[in-house]
């Protein structure tokens, strides 16, 4: 009863609109025209980046731990520069000259984070030594120290500095052939207030790198590693991907002549889909955004999306024309009244369904996908309804269509025998089937592995040497994982908490990835020797807090060992393996010190309990804590700072967004469907072919060897959201036909030949993208990869599954219809 | 630039004042023993003491672990109720032995090591014991810091301080007490204090001593001597304790050296800080450096006897010494 006022007033809305449109062509045009031109010069200023912390969950306590200490320990944006000889060790005169410069020349960079750059000649990089009761400190190279006339007596000092340091394989590479630079740069420029321009950073660099060289001999290779060399790296990507990306779409353009069966309407669609990028560019600029290499590839999505609704019209204008015998205008204004209303509903609740996981995530990366999705195909709108209508009405009618389009409306319609129960048993039987070998194959689907992005450029690619090279020569740099301890202040100094810590290194040094490690408690225990003669027997932590006060008299907070006043006490792990596995075996080992401390701890401490501690861990990050606040806890090991500890709190977001995702994104899906059927049963026939698509299309990538990650995971369920155009059509075509009261199979065949050729023309752009497995650039090979799975898979679920899904459903659509 | 550089005399001093300064908060509760952690590492942390007992061995560490192995090589971890650091052991027999350390510990077992009870344990007393004597399965003393003495005479069952002024009036480190081969007792401690028992352990007097600066361990020689070394890589042969005598060994090196050990007829390894593994000859009272088996400081070793094996003990664990063949 509700709906037919409603019905009304859309139906004086279309219209309205009708008229306002077609009335307008010349007009509209222009508008649509300036528009493009406007947004065109937007894209151009579109900037490619992958932003520092674009993959982390913001919201996970993981990444909230680092983001709490990553001013202190890091720097906002951290870049690492390798100097290695190609000949002989790092104590060379000449050599050591040209990281002097390099150092010098880094810290006079405008921007540069003076407090994090660390080299052999930044003062900071310290040893401590005992010796027989004294113990003695310095930084490693002094300050008197000039490379220049260094004499050998000299070079060797510096030589057993840095064994004391114990720096090898941190800021000396483990070889000694060379040094490592760390620097970092501030988060925002302090005169713009701007964050920085990644490639602006690399121009700094390069600047220094090149007087460097300039000032000696050029015997030494430089690696930098860090954001900035990615931005550069992946720029350098772009041309090529462009050039395979233009391969794919021209392959897929061919396939969609012999689909449509017209080249005029083909030509036509496609050059909407373009005006459509452009539209959707301009708007990522215009919405404030620079887009992610990886974001990159949702315009595939929504370009395939756009192309979809753009061929679905073209084919019925074609059908109108050659049908009612129409000319181009009426033939347009026909299928602009029959397909306006579903086509708007489609890409709406494609586009709300973006939106929405836009939303529920919070990952950068996540979220840019799937807002540059909802941004084309809300593009993919105006340029179906408006432009192609406006374009297509003035196109002629003679001589167009080919023969071809008949053998596959027979090929579709011979499709409509899936309506027969057997059939349709046994195509969900078989689908059944494959859905559990997905589930089985999905198993051992490496998840978020812990490569690194430069794993992802093109073996040509000089930043993948360079990540190589360093990762090589300075493995505890690269294999370090970071636990943090945060506690009162004054902590190092707290004999009760200085145990704890001490115990938790050693629970961890015990696990078998874990090679190494550098914390507090083992540098106190070096120089309390100092005290004892040396005596090893005196290597323990003492039970009173004087004895700790005179132990850290060397260690200032230069050494990163504390931080914060010392109430934040890093634990620096070396691991051996850095394997999503191995990751995840820390972070476990880690809860169960956490644990069982605690249960030790509250065992002796009857003042305090898990609620009092808990509280006061929320209260601890919010400034000092209030008197009453400030009783003891069991210290607790919190994860995970760092790169590696990054990539394991991807990981578990990752697994804990994949259901949540997942149910939104059918959620957002349904609500459209109900909107234009109207029909519970309806909904299903749409959203379970298409969720057993999504399902077994997970099972394909795992063996054709996709890791899940965020990109793959969000591509995927992007591709399902903007697959919605065909299923959804289908069966509304088919739906209404039931309605009417045509038997199933006559009208399941009508509602494939009706729509059924859509889904060729996702076959037709799967095949461009499956040629994107010829370019060098991994990224793209495994985009590709999933693009030519997930858009093969739904079209296939939408010719074969869901007619057999649909008219079981549907089956006793008619005699309710019969009822009204 | 060297960093505040406190004086040996002073550190001492200092150190003396810092461990027995009561802490200031207030202990939350009587601190409880906790059993050491079974740790798959055990063997590769520092590690201070190790013995052969039997046929094989039993070595302790930092973290309260024991250890034991037939041949040097594999180590097991056996269940130890404190975690703690031992800093010594002394075996009377394949059987019966006692492990002391921090935390003024003391552990006994009467199975060669498999398993462990906890006899004494004073963390409140702030002082570690640093080495244990058993002459037999009843009577024993312990050593430690700040002139700690303990003594047994019911196989631990209870400790008592011993009273002998001359041990504990400076409250000097004691790092070693050995038996002579004439049964005669010997301490070594801080500022080369050497004290000696002519009547198993009743009485005790100050030796003259050839070094002024700490003697870490000394090992008996002969009938009734001793050899004894500590800081700057001394080390100093006696061939009769009671007479005095001592006689420098030349060891080249410049090392702490931590232990010492008296094989065959008449050598002896020393080990100590840096890798310092010296193979010395007493008789010609020479000694030569020995390929150390891995970095850092060693504290104790243990030779093997027979066709047995040498382990050295230290920062980096346990190791097996390759001995030059024919030594």
């Amino acid at each position: 009863m509700s709906t037919r006022p409603r019905r009304r007033v859309g139906a004086r809305l279309k219209s309205a609109l009708e008229s306002v449109i077609f009335a307008h062509r010349r007009l509209l045009l222009a508008v649509l025209l300036a528009i493009t031109l406007l947004l065109a010069e937007q894209a151009s200023r579109l900037t490619l980046e992958a932003g520092f912390d674009r993959a982390q969950p913001v919201r996970h306590p993981y990444s909230q731990v680092d983001l709490r200490h990553r001013d202190v320990f890091d720097g906002a944006n951290p870049v690492r520069i390798a100097v290695l000889r190609s000949d002989g060790d790092l104590y060379d005169p000449v050599f050591l000259m040209r990281v002097k410069a390099l150092t010098d020349g880094l810290a006079a960079l405008p921007g540069i984070d003076r407090r994090h750059l660390r080299s052999l000649f930044t003062p900071e990089v310290r040893y401590v030594e005992v010796v027989e009761g004294r113990y003695f400190g310095g930084s490693v190279v002094p300050a008197e120290f000039d490379p220049e006339h260094a004499t050998p007596a000299e070079l060797a000092r510096l030589r057993r500095n840095v064994a004391k340091a114990g720096i090898t394989g941190r800021y000396v590479s483990a070889d000694r052939r060379g040094v490592l630079i760390e620097a970092a740069w501030l988060a925002r420029d302090p005169d713009t207030g701007q964050p920085f321009d990644q490639h602006q950073i690399m121009q700094g660099i390069d600047d220094v790198l090149r007087a460097a060289r300039a000032t000696s001999g050029g015997d030494f290779s430089v690696h930098v590693s860090g954001a900035p060399a990615l931005a550069r790296a992946l720029a350098e990507e772009v041309p090529q991907a462009l050039l395979v990306a233009a391969g794919g779409l021209l392959l897929s353009a061919v396939l969609l002549v012999f689909m449509i069966g017209a080249a005029r309407v083909a030509t036509i669609s496609l050059s909407c889909m373009v005006i459509q990028m452009i539209w959707q560019l301009g708007l990522i600029q215009l919405a404030g955004l620079r887009l992610d290499p990886d974001a990159a590839w949702a315009l595939a999505v929504t370009a395939t999306a756009g192309l979809l609704s753009m061929a679905q019209f073209g084919l019925r204008w074609l059908d109108n024309s050659a049908d009612g015998g129409h000319a181009g205008f009426s033939a347009s204004l026909r299928s602009w009244h029959q397909l306006a209303w579903p086509l708007t509903v489609v890409l709406l609740t494609a586009t709300a369904a973006a939106a929405a996981l836009a939303l529920i995530s919070d990952v950068p990366l996540i979220r840019q996908i799937a807002v540059v999705t909802a941004l084309g195909l809300l593009a993919a709108l105006p340029i179906t309804l408006l432009a192609l209508p406006i374009l297509l009405s003035w196109t002629g009618t003679a001589r167009i269509g080919w023969r071809l389009a008949d053998w596959f409306d027979a090929r579709l319609a011979s499709l409509g025998q899936l309506a027969r129960p057997w059939l349709g048993l046994f195509v969900m039987v078989a689908v059944g089937a494959l859905a559990g070998v997905s589930g089985w194959l999905q198993r051992d689907q490496p998840v978020e592995p812990a490569a690194t992005d430069l794993a992802r450029l093109s073996p040509a690619n000089p930043a993948k040497a360079d990540g190589a090279k360093l990762a090589a020569a300075f493995p505890r740099n690269v294999r370090e994982f970071r636990v943090i301890v945060e506690a009162d202040p004054d902590a190092c100094t707290d004999p009760e908490v200085m145990e704890q810590v001490d115990r938790l290194v050693w629970q961890l040094e015990n696990l078998p990835m874990v090679t190494g490690s550098t914390a507090l408690p083992q540098a106190q225990r070096r120089v309390l020797t100092a005290f004892a003669d040396g005596s090893p027997k005196f290597r323990v932590l003492p039970r009173n807090r004087e004895t700790l006060r005179q132990a850290m008299a060397p260690i200032s907070a230069d050494t990163g060992l504390h931080a914060d006043g010392c109430a934040t006490l890093p634990i620096s792990l070396y691991l051996s393996r850095r394997d999503a596995e191995s990751l995840l075996a820390v972070a476990n080992e880690v809860e169960r010190f956490n644990t069982a401390n605690a249960a030790e701890f509250f065992d002796s401490h009857r003042d305090v309990d898990a609620a009092y501690c808990a509280e006061q861990r929320r209260l601890r990050p919010l400034g000092p804590l209030p008197e009453p606040m400030r009783r003891s806890c069991p210290v607790e090991g919190q994860l995970a700072a760092g790169p590696l500890g990054a990539s394991l709190a991807r990981q578990q977001a990752l697994l804990a967004f994949r259901g949540p995702a997942a149910l939104v994104l059918a959620a957002a899906l349904a609500a459209g469907c109900w909107l234009l059927l109207g029909d519970a049963l309806a909904t299903v026939a749409v959203l379970l072919p298409l969720a057993l698509a999504g399902w077994i299309g997970l099972g394909l990538m795992a063996i054709s060897g996709l890791a899940l990650t965020q990109l793959t995971l969000t591509l995927w369920l992007m591709c399902l959201a903007a697959g919605l155009v065909g299923h959804l059509l289908i069966v509304r075509h088919l739906h209404d036909r039931l309605k009417a009261g045509h038997p199933l199979m006559a009208a399941l065949r009508a509602a494939l030949v009706a729509h059924g050729r859509i889904l060729l023309v996702a076959l037709a752009m799967a095949a461009g993208f499956a040629l994107w497995i010829l370019a060098d650039y991994p990224a793209q090979r495994g985009a590709g990869k999933l693009l030519a799975i997930g858009w093969s898979v739904i079209a296939v679920s939408g010719l074969l599954v869901l007619p057999a899904f649909a008219s079981l459903l549907l089956a006793g659509a008619p005699a309710r219809a019969g009822r009204d | 630039m060297p960093m505040p550089n406190l004086a040996r005399l002073s550190c001492a001093l200092l150190v003396g004042a810092l461990f027995t300064l009561p802490s200031l908060r207030a202990a939350p509760a009587a601190i409880a023993p906790r059993p050491a952690l079974m740790a798959p590492r055990a063997a590769s942390s520092l590690m201070l003491d190790v013995a052969q007992v039997g046929s094989g061995y039993v070595a302790v560490g930092e973290r309260g672990q024991i250890l034991r192995s037939a041949d040097g090589k594999k180590w097991r971890q056996v269940p130890v109720p404190v975690r703690a650091a031992l800093t010594a052991i002394s075996f009377v027999d394949a059987r019966n032995g006692w492990a002391v350390g921090h935390d003024a510990v003391i552990l006994s077992t009467r199975d060669g090591g498999a398993s462990w009870a906890l006899q004494q344990f004073e963390p409140e007393m702030e002082k570690p014991l640093l080495d244990v004597l058993f002459v037999d399965r009843r009577r024993g003393f312990a050593v430690g810091a700040f002139g700690l003495f303990l003594r047994t005479v019911d196989g631990g069952a209870s400790w008592s301080p011993v009273n002998a002024p001359v041990v504990d009036e400076d409250e000097l480190n004691l790092h070693a007490i050995v038996r002579l081969g004439n049964d005669d007792l010997l301490i070594v401690g801080e500022q080369g204090r050497l004290l000696l028992s002519t009547d198993a352990g009743r009485s005790w007097s100050k030796q003259v001593s050839p070094m002024e600066a700490t003697v870490f361990a000394a090992a008996a020689y002969g009938s009734s001597g001793s050899l004894i070394c500590g800081l700057r890589g001394q080390a100093w042969l006696s061939k009769a304790v009671r007479d005095g005598g001592w006689q420098a060994i030349a060891t080249g090196s410049g090392q702490a050296l931590h232990a010492c050990a008296v094989f065959g007829r008449s050598q002896a390894l020393l080990a100590g800080a840096e890798g310092t593994v010296l193979l010395a000859d007493l008789a010609r009272r020479q000694a030569q450096r020995l390929k150390s088996p891995a970095a850092g400081t060693w504290s104790a070793i243990a030779v093997g006897d027979g066709s047995g094996a040498t382990v050295l003990a230290g920062e980096r664990g346990l190791h097996l010494l390759k001995r030059p063949s024919g030594s």
